[in-house]
């Protein structure tokens, strides 16, 4: 599969945009939004989709899951959670139209990146995507998790301590040194330090937590992570955390059978 | 009325309530400046209505999905988003559809930020706890006029 599509785009969608329906029913849905101008440039990334994935299961061996899992991360890559929803389903729409079922979970899909780590970049698209919530958690999560020298292990394990607030710069302490947050990102980790300081947590108090003596859990800490990238649209999780679990849709986020001989 | 405060409490007599005022006030509002701008809802009264008010007026809706909502919990995000963004003033528009414990929690929402608290009501639609309560807190009078000049950006 090659990236046909014209990735990135000026347009931002967010995933509340799009219809939620699965593929079968996703273009009925596309020609019954009220904005029919939105509705159409959707129409054409699920078009575009259908045509690559028609193009990439037009195959009689059944392709590698890390095979599928590049091509659908380049289909994806680059464009927000809404378009990358509408190519996902014309993709799943062209894969059985060329006799595979391809079933996607969307959400752990776009929380992984390709088969090399990626790291997701503060910018304008992930501030879009998150600048609007109520809580000053996951922006400030996001912020954390874009700061070079931390990866998501260690900003799980992070205590109130490790975060100072130095005249212009938020600075993250690990046990490599300081590190600033990207700049634009200090407002939301300084609206979140005001929000835990207020609970009157202590300085080696775990910094993910939502009140006192209830830190997050590493599954919680997960779904929040998967939810950043589900939001934003960068992948925020990682491509090569070893998952316990046997299901296809918590495993890799898609699942590819062959429909007939 | 009419006692001279020390504590940013102003009381504005708007006797017209006209649309156009409030698109003007509104208009320069944050993130144009640092003013807040909140406008109440009639009757819509309660506290969870309030501080939604204030997270609107900051352009902070978005949720979680599966999140805890509290009244609680939004009181203490606006408390640590108008911290960091630095506002100043909180205007509350028709606050005369306010009842007088929401104006104490204004009044204490206020005072923990240290901000300027302008509260811009009707005098004749004002009930009498909430003129109580503005008396006792000593809020100052402001004219139209003077809060549109403060607010300039």
């Amino acid at each position: 599969m090659t990236a046909e599509v014209e990735v990135g785009g000026s347009t931002w969608v967010d995933l509340d945009s799009v219809p939620h329906g699965d593929w079968t029913i996703f273009r009925a849905g596309l020609r019954s939004m009220t904005d029919r101008g939105l509705g159409a440039d959707l129409d054409g990334e699920y078009v575009a989709g259908f045509e690559l994935g028609r193009r990439w299961f037009d195959v009689e061996r059944q392709p590698s899951e890390e095979d599928t899992a590049a091509a659908l991360q380049q289909l994806v890559d680059g464009a927000s959670p809404g378009i990358q929803v509408a190519r996902l389903r014309g993709c799943q729409a062209g894969a059985f139209a060329a006799g595979w079922d391809l079933k996607l979970n969307h959400r752990q899909l776009l929380s992984r990146s390709r088969n090399v780590r990626v790291r997701p970049q503060w910018g304008p698209r992930v501030e879009k995507g998150l600048a609007r919530m109520r809580s000053p958690l996951l922006p400030a999560l996001a912020a954390v998790l874009t700061t070079p020298g931390l990866d998501l292990d260690s900003v799980a394990e992070l205590q109130r301590q490790h975060i100072t607030d130095r005249r212009e710069r938020v600075e993250v302490v690990t046990s490599a040194g300081s590190q600033a947050v990207a700049p634009g990102s200090e407002v939301y980790v300084r609206a979140y330090l005001a929000w835990v300081d207020e609970l009157g947590l202590g300085p080696e108090a775990p910094l993910w937590c939502i009140r006192v003596g209830a830190p997050r859990t590493r599954d919680s800490f997960r779904r929040l992570v998967m939810r950043l990238s589900v939001l934003t649209g960068e992948a925020f999780g990682r491509a090569d955390d070893r998952r316990t679990s046997k299901r296809w849709q918590d495993r890799c986020g898609f699942m590819v059978m062959r429909l007939r001989p | 009325m009419g006692v001279e405060t020390t504590l940013g409490l102003f009381a504005v007599m708007d006797r017209e309530d006209s649309l156009e005022t409030r698109n003007e006030i509104r208009a320069r509002g944050f993130p144009r400046s640092s003013s807040l701008i909140v406008d109440v809802i009639g009757g819509r009264r309660s506290g969870p209505f309030l501080v939604r008010g204030i997270l609107e007026a900051l352009d902070k809706q978005a949720g979680i999905r599966g999140e805890v909502r509290s009244c609680d919990f939004d009181w203490s995000y606006a408390r640590a988003w108008v911290a960091t963004l630095g506002i100043q003033r909180l205007v509350v528009l028709r606050g005369h559809l306010l009842a007088r414990n929401l104006v104490e929690d204004l009044v204490g929402f206020s005072a923990l930020l240290e901000l300027e608290l302008v509260l811009v009501v009707v005098p004749q639609e004002t009930c009498r706890a909430s003129r109580e309560a503005l008396q006792r807190w000593c809020f100052a009078s402001e004219t139209m006029a003077e809060l549109l000049e403060g607010l300039k950006v």
